[in-house]
């Protein structure tokens, strides 16, 4: 057990860099994490922590031994020094047991997520979101959050209301123990343990991250939402999601995630699998703003993430939406396999690299099946001597007959130190399918920027303009609240990139 | 597997240049599917083509040179001899100071990339040259240089050097030995081109069929101040094909141009059915301005395999660059394949660069529409298969009176002919 | 035009799927040898169906009823002999043909039509003659023969290519699919006094357009103007239906038909 110190640096420097990174502070709170480092025993602690049956066990412990024998994929365009996976805590959560009710939840964590503008109250709106405040309480959805606070869920609202309806919303921890036979079932059915030494590790020592099943036919009737916030210092982020859609039904998810500010790296390795069944519809939406480093390079956290989606049934479709922001490194290809029959698969993504971060993203649509449909739309933009790597993949296998796919990928390049790269794969196998790939890149439009600032604006704001056009494509994918606070968050991680 | 100095031994009695390109070569090592470049085109399983063209054996003697007849004109390479050898004025050729050069113009535009043929090509090709054009010196005539199969493997390692100014259009030309062989051919060459200053090349690669072929073809280029070379292929693909082209555009101004057409049909020959064409075109801006545009038209037939890895690379520095990249192909038949792989890698903001990619069958509108006129399916069929093949030399075809230019029609409609008597658009 | 004639088109019953949905609901019409008809009707009303049915393209499927040309049974027959029967449809987008020179591609049409008549094949120089004077008559821009074909090409030089093409087929019957579409009104002009040009006493027109401004570009008012609508003929009259359309409305016209 120990305490969380503060992260040393003086009051200034601090303010300095609040005004770049406003999610930046740290929760004084009294924390209990693992030993630090990383053994069967940190393993067999985690799974004892979140009282885990055996099955369980045994599994985390099959990937780690599997994950010590692993290589790290080293085909992305990314250059970091190696991590030492000892030298952090796997475990890490707010000292006590975890509360039974809102009402119980420590104060100092609900100012948290206030800060954060989170609601973990069940108001009608998520109120704390930018620009939201301008809506009528009845034009705002109900949105039930999950949040989770290092390794643990802190709290999950809204889940009597969803009971109600016959959605599952809660930590995996919880369905581990509630709902076994469905987390037996299809844990590891997307993303084996093995798939890649990132997920590998995740499968472990993986803590909380929510837990969704939609039974057959139901729609859900508000917006599902996970906030991840890494607060511990040395401490790794290692959360879980697994969705399940069963036939006919439906639900948007969306999540979030913030971390302080500190001059170390820290490791966020986070698998999330989502199942689509016949006619099922899973929208799954993420907008990233983990700490991405100071204008150096110095500190950050390491996003490397394994996303995938199996439209297993007929006419099931899966769309991935992302805005990714924060990070120092972000290694993430949220990836559909089109199983089913007329699936769809559709990845939108919109990914910032200013300063030195760095992002290798994109996405793989495999299609497996006759008429199954993808689209791709890609907005990149790198600045400073941010560098960013579109990576993707789309293969049309032999029996998809009458399939389609199309790609178009922007990259906007601003500074003559930033670095775009585009590595797609476009393999079509099969006479019936079409598959079309587009890419371009360019730099901010003189005319545009000039005819802007002829209007008055200043570089900053018509390139913000700018900026929101070629983004717009893939904002609109969001519901409407997270697009405004995406489009804010763009602009402010690109601030002092253009002039 | 197979290791690469079984295959190719640096024998004794080399001349120490050469030798030293086959040790690089060994060095290297032959790739794997797990190298990135040849990741769609292992060699394991295919290596018995290489093994069995007597390739262990390397030439003591001095191939032959003859004088080539007037309609004949050029260099005709069959196995280890030059069967035939004419040129018209003003080009020098030079057998000697070769292998140096060639080897350091491959290292130069490859950045360490795993390809050993065009080393084992320098080092085995008894008739390695180098072909020079002199400052100013434009050469009307088109050049041009057969390459056949023959019962040993042709090697050719081939430097062409232009100087400030200089013109040249040049044929390199795959086609099959008058008198065929029974074996599996192994053709292998590498071409290493010098564009000085403001000089211009046209380079036609005219890919005959040849019966079993394998075909490995390494082109590394340097490109000086608006130099200008201007690439088409065009052929019918081979059992085996494989193109690797890297190209430095290192001076300001400097412009590329490939323009490739490719049909491949089912090998009937083969026991082992379908081509096997891969593409693989890296071009490296390094200079301000320069331009490069790239474009690969496949129509892909009966267990055709196309592939087409393309890379362009604009280096911090290199400002106002355009690179534009296109691969698109037609897949004809249940068993044909199409892998892309179209890269980018942009160091700063000042370029304009694009690519695209789209595979798929004929239209059905466009051949509704054909067919509305009153051409038959067959018909409407050929018109939009050789449309979309011719599109790739289109705007070469401005001079009719252009000798380079009608060669290049020539060989196209040849192979667009081999295509459509071959059967894969009925 | 003597009524007891074998009508040039002839369709009756005519009833068609597109994706097993019945789009065509049972359309009658009957077009004399040198009649000019015009098909209108609001969006969604079938009249693309209609023809992409006469010319007999992929995914149409005639389930009752039927088409006769000059007495032939078009059902039967694939497009291209559709083409050699005398049917021509002008499209209202037509392909374009990367690599595909205009020249080679008409004179491949106009050889084909006349291997079928039994005459020699004109070579290029031969063609190129005919050509011009076909393009003079129309007229049309000489450089749009050198282009490849419809690439390009602007929607006024589209249509016009599609008028070249129909005035080097002669077809008995010429079925214009939304002409006027995307047309200025200098366009919508050239096209329509191209099209009057290509009458004869003995083939015949249907136009099917979606507004009255092409018929008021004619020359000569049309013999007859059918208003279509959930997938057939409601209402049959001459010129005057369609400026009565102009003033009401296709609801008006098409409640008063029900």
């Amino acid at each position: 057990m120990t305490l969380t110190t503060p992260d040393g640096l003086t009051g200034s420097e601090a303010a300095a860099r609040t005004e770049e990174y406003r999610w930046g502070f740290e929760t004084q709170i009294e924390t209990e994490t693992a030993p630090k480092g990383l053994n069967e025993q940190i393993v067999r602690y985690i799974s004892a922590k979140q009282n885990e049956p055996e099955w369980l066990l045994e599994w985390r412990l099959r990937a780690f031994a599997r994950w010590q024998k692993m290589a790290e994929p080293n085909w992305a365009k990314l250059s970091f020094a190696p991590i030492d996976y000892q030298d952090a805590y796997y475990w890490a959560a707010p000292k006590g047991d975890k509360p039974k009710s809102l009402d119980e939840v420590d104060p100092a964590l609900l100012e948290t997520y206030e800060k954060l503008g989170i609601p973990l109250h069940e108001r009608a709106i998520l109120a704390g979101v930018e620009g939201a405040e301008n809506l009528a309480p009845s034009d705002g959805r109900q949105v039930a959050v999950d949040a989770v606070f290092d390794s643990v869920s802190v709290a999950t609202t809204f889940q009597e209301t969803l009971r109600k309806a016959g959605v599952i919303f809660c930590p995996i921890s919880e369905a581990v123990r509630e709902y076994p036979e469905l987390v037996r079932k299809y844990l590891g059915s997307v993303v084996p343990p093995g798939d890649n030494k990132h997920a590998c590790l995740n499968s472990a020592v993986f803590t909380d991250g929510s837990f969704v099943y939609i039974p057959e036919g139901v729609r859900c009737p508000m917006e599902l939402s996970t906030y991840f916030r890494i607060n511990a210092a040395k401490s790794g982020q290692f959360e879980r999601t697994l969705i399940i859609a069963e036939a006919g039904s439906y639900v948007s998810y969306l999540e979030g995630c913030t971390a302080p500010m500190r001059d170390e790296n820290q490791l966020h390795a986070a698998v999330v699998e989502l199942v689509a069944l016949e006619g099922a519809e899973i929208r799954y939406a993420t907008v990233q703003n983990w700490y991405p480093g100071d204008k150096d390079g110095k500190g950050g956290i390491y996003n490397f993430v394994t996303k995938r989606g199996l439209c297993k049934g007929r006419k099931s479709r899966i769309s991935w939406t992302q805005v990714e922001t924060g990070s120092a490194i972000t290694w993430k290809y949220p990836s559909c396999v089109l199983l089913g029959a007329e699936s769809e698969g559709e990845f939108y993504s919109v990914a910032v690299t200013h300063n030195r971060q760095q992002a290798d993203t994109g996405t793989k649509m495999l299609h497996l099946a006759p008429q199954t449909r993808s689209r791709i739309i890609s907005k990149g933009i790198s600045a400073g001597h941010g560098r960013q790597t579109y990576r993707g993949r789309v293969k049309i296998a032999p029996q998809a007959t009458g399939a389609r796919s199309f790609t178009q990928c922007d990259s906007l390049l601003i500074g003559a130190h930033c670095e775009a790269h585009t590595v797609p794969y476009v393999e079509n196998l099969c006479r019936g399918g079409i598959v079309e790939h587009e890419a371009t890149t360019s730099r901010l439009p003189e005319e545009q920027l000039f005819y802007c600032q002829s209007r008055g604006l200043s570089a900053e704001q018509a390139a913000g303009l700018v900026v929101n056009g070629f983004c717009r494509e893939v904002l609109q994918k969001l519901p409407m609240e997270f697009a405004v606070e995406a489009d804010r968050l763009l602009q402010v991680s690109l601030e002092g990139a253009v002039g | 597997m197979t290791d690469l100095a079984t295959l190719f031994p640096a024998g004794s009695g080399l001349d120490p240049r050469r030798s030293e390109a086959l040790m690089a070569a060994q060095a290297l090592g032959l790739p794997s599917a797990q190298d990135e470049a040849w990741r769609w085109s292992g060699l394991a399983g295919r290596l018995a083509v290489l093994v069995s063209s007597e390739s262990s054996s390397v030439a003591k003697g001095q191939g032959e040179v003859l004088a080539g007849r007037q309609e004949d004109a050029g260099i005709v390479l069959h196995g280890r001899n030059i069967e035939k050898h004419s040129l018209v004025e003003g080009l020098k050729l030079n057998q000697q100071e070769v292998c140096a050069p060639f080897m350091q113009l491959v290292a130069q535009a490859r950045h360490g990339e795993k390809n050993p043929f065009p080393l084992v090509a320098a080092g085995l090709a008894e008739n390695s040259f180098l072909l020079e054009v002199a400052s100013g010196q434009k050469i009307r005539q088109p050049q041009k240089i057969t390459l056949t199969n023959a019962s040993t493997p042709t090697h050719a390692a081939c430097l062409v050097r232009l100087d400030e100014g200089a013109e040249l259009d040049l044929i390199w030309r795959i086609a099959p030995a008058q008198t065929p062989t029974a074996q599996a051919a192994l053709i292998n060459y590498g071409l290493a081109i010098e564009a000085g200053a403001g000089s211009r090349l046209r380079l036609l690669l005219a890919e005959e069929e040849v019966p079993d072929g394998f075909v490995s073809g390494g082109l590394a280029l340097s490109l000086g101040e608006a130099a200008q070379i201007e690439i088409l292929r065009c052929g019918n693909g081979q059992r085996f094909s494989r193109l690797e082209l890297d190209a430095n555009l290192c001076g300001q101004d400097s412009y590329l141009r490939f323009r490739g057409a490719e049909s491949l049909s089912d090998a009937k020959d083969s026991q082992q059915s379908g081509r096997h064409s891969e593409t693989v075109l890296r071009v490296l801006h390094k200079a301000v301005r320069s331009r490069s545009s790239l474009l690969c038209k496949t129509a892909v037939g009966s267990h055709g395999d196309h592939i087409f890895q393309g890379r362009a690379e604009i280096a911090e520095g290199a400002k106002e660059v355009e690179a534009a990249m296109t691969s698109k192909a037609l897949l004809l038949s249940d068993t044909a394949k199409s892998r892309n792989k179209p890269e980018l890698e942009i160091c700063h903001d000042d370029v304009a660069c694009s690519h695209g990619v789209a595979v798929s069958d004929l239209q059905p509108d466009m051949l509704f529409y054909l067919r509305s006129r009153g051409l038959d399916e067959v018909s409407a069929r050929r018109a939009v298969v050789s449309g979309f093949l011719r599109e790739a030399v289109q705007d070469d075809a401005v001079l009719d009176e252009d000798l380079f230019v009608q060669q290049a029609q020539a060989a196209l409609e040849a192979s667009l002919l081999q295509f459509v008597s071959s059967g894969e658009l009925t | 035009m003597s009524k007891s004639k074998t009508p040039v088109l002839e369709v009756r019953g005519l009833h068609a799927t597109v994706e097993g949905e019945e789009i065509l609901q049972g359309v009658d019409l009957s077009i004399q040898a040198g009649e000019m008809h015009v098909l209108m009707g609001p969006n969604g009303s079938g009249k693309s169906t209609l023809t992409n049915v006469l010319a007999g393209r992929e995914g149409y499927e005639i389930t009752a009823g039927e088409i006769l040309l000059d007495g032939q049974n078009l059902a039967v027959l694939s497009p291209e002999e559709r083409a050699w029967a005398g049917l021509f449809l002008g499209f209202q987008y037509p392909s374009a043909v990367e690599g595909l020179a205009n020249t080679t591609f008409l004179r491949e049409v106009v050889n084909g039509k006349r291997k079928r008549e039994g005459k020699e094949p004109l070579d290029p120089l031969a063609f190129l003659r005919v050509l011009r004077e076909e393009i003079a008559k129309i007229p049309m821009p000489e450089h749009l023969i050198r282009r490849n074909l419809n690439v390009g090409f602007s929607g006024g030089e589209k249509k016009l290519n599609e008028i070249l093409q129909l005035a080097l087929l002669e077809p008995r019957l010429a079925v214009l699919d939304e002409t006027d579409s995307g047309l200025d009104l200098d366009a919508l002009r050239n096209v329509a006094s191209a099209i009057h040009r290509q009458r004869t006493p003995e083939r015949s027109f249907l136009l099917i357009t979606h507004y009255q401004r092409l018929i008021g570009a004619l020359e000569v008012a049309p013999d007859r103007v059918h208003i279509f609508a959930r997938g057939k003929i409601v209402r049959s009259g001459d010129a005057k239906l369609a400026e009565q359309l102009e003033q009401q409305g296709y609801d008006a016209l098409i409640s008063e038909a029900a």
